[in-house]
């Protein structure tokens, strides 16, 4: 698990009340301004690309590209104008496991004591919940893949076995795969 | 055997059915979303999604984009993509991309943040005191913005439709009473702000607001006027 940016947002205009980590290391926005400049684009070029996969009423939002997911968490501090403001992460899962989700709950707290800002209890618990069945959705689909794929293979082994035609049984295999995926995907969908 | 028959007949089927999805997502437009905080890009662009207006203001602190059911400009064109960019300064410079790739540019700009109180700020509906120096900073601020607009729109082949939305004509009362007179009134200002961002020949004005759903349609369709005059 790799913490890649983190961005609090500003509480007022002033530039100084925002907060940028650079994997890891902070961004001295008065002196790294264009740094900054270029966190956020990356952040923002992210979120244009990636699926957002959860979003709250609360406004917290989590969105995926590939191994690399950004949440964006509200926080308990509100800005001049007493709206809402929230903090950005943007990091990597490596191993899908439940000890990288547990740090990953642990890094967020610890930015944004950081960054001075507070993440609710509620709002904690809620992004465990949402990164755990994640992570099984995920695993789920290798699964689901691999039956298809095996079922691909043993379709094609036992046509070609009984018809004797190299096309035919391809054709069949990928056929029989296709569907067994579906049916899955279904079945999933149902429970 | 029927099936392994039907199955390339199939398969080509999904892929004319694919094709056709690309070829009518080619005439899909989209639209960009700009403008310093607090002047409304989120609530436009939730509002074109849901039809509702949000109550629950959030400071946005990531480019927002959505996906809209069809918006009909002209025959064989829609808007079917909007973007409402971050408005805090950090992000000022990742707007240019998204201006070269976008249709349709709205930057929207709080009325109550540049015109002064002569023309009567009702209190009722606009709480928020706010200081003549920060109004001096909010207006700098977005002469700058649509100066940096400019530069990046001049750099472009395609030409795009560019329109300035005066938001939040609600907070005066005197915009109720006679709509026509208020335009009249706060043209000068207005006039300011289009120069820097080009001129009368290039940029669409539009004084409105996101109150409610009523006023919101108005100020959308409106904006829409503007989009279909300008091609």
């Amino acid at each position: 698990m790799k913490i890649l940016i983190v961005k609090a947002e500003g509480l007022n205009s002033d530039i100084n009340s925002f907060h940028f980590f650079d994997k890891g290391k902070y961004v001295d926005l008065t002196a790294e301004r264009e740094k900054a400049e270029s966190l956020n684009n990356e952040i923002n070029k992210f979120v244009l690309k990636a699926k957002k996969e959860y979003e709250s009423l609360s406004f917290l939002s989590l969105y995926r590209l590939g191994s690399k997911f950004l949440l964006n968490i509200p926080v308990q501090e509100k800005d001049s104008m007493g709206r809402t403001t929230s903090i950005v992460f943007l990091f990597k899962l490596e191993r899908n496991s439940i000890e990288e989700i547990n740090k990953i709950l642990d890094n967020l707290q610890e930015y944004s004591k950081k960054c001075k800002r507070t993440i609710a209890k509620e709002t904690i618990d809620e992004i465990s919940k949402i990164l755990n069945s994640l992570i099984l959705k995920k695993r789920g689909k290798r699964l689901d893949l691999g039956t298809s794929f095996a079922v691909t293979v043993l379709s094609g082994a036992v046509s070609y076995f009984i018809m004797n035609k190299k096309f035919l049984s391809i054709i069949l295999s990928i056929g029989a795969g296709a569907i067994c995926y579906g049916i899955l995907k279904v079945l999933k969908n149902k429970k | 055997m029927i099936v392994s028959l039907l199955l390339p007949y199939l398969i080509l089927l999904f892929l004319s059915y694919k094709l056709l999805e690309k070829f009518q997502s080619m005439k899909g437009k989209s639209i960009l979303i700009l403008g310093p905080n607090c002047a409304g890009k989120t609530t436009l662009l939730k509002y074109l999604v849901e039809n509702k207006i949000i109550k629950n203001y959030i400071r946005s602190a990531i480019v927002e984009q959505e996906k809209l059911k069809k918006i009909k400009i002209s025959n064989g064109i829609e808007i079917t993509t909007a973007i409402a960019m971050t408005g805090d300064e950090v992000s000022i410079k990742s707007w240019k991309e998204e201006i070269v790739k976008c249709d349709y540019l709205i930057y929207l700009i709080s009325l109550k943040r540049i015109v002064n109180d002569s023309l009567g700020i009702d209190k009722t509906r606009c709480k928020e005191e706010l200081p003549i120096d920060k109004l001096e900073n909010y207006k700098q601020r977005v002469l700058s913005d649509l100066k940096i607009i400019k530069e990046h729109l001049q750099g472009l082949r395609k030409s795009k439709v560019f329109i300035l939305a005066f938001n939040f004509a609600d907070c005066f009362s005197f915009y109720f009473k006679d709509k026509f007179e208020f335009e009249q009134k706060i043209q000068r200002i207005i006039d300011e702000f289009i120069i820097a961002a080009g001129g009368g020949n290039i940029i669409k004005c539009v004084i409105g607001s996101l109150a409610d759903e009523t006023e919101a349609q108005k100020f959308w369709d409106s904006i829409l006027v503007k989009i279909k005059e300008a091609l």
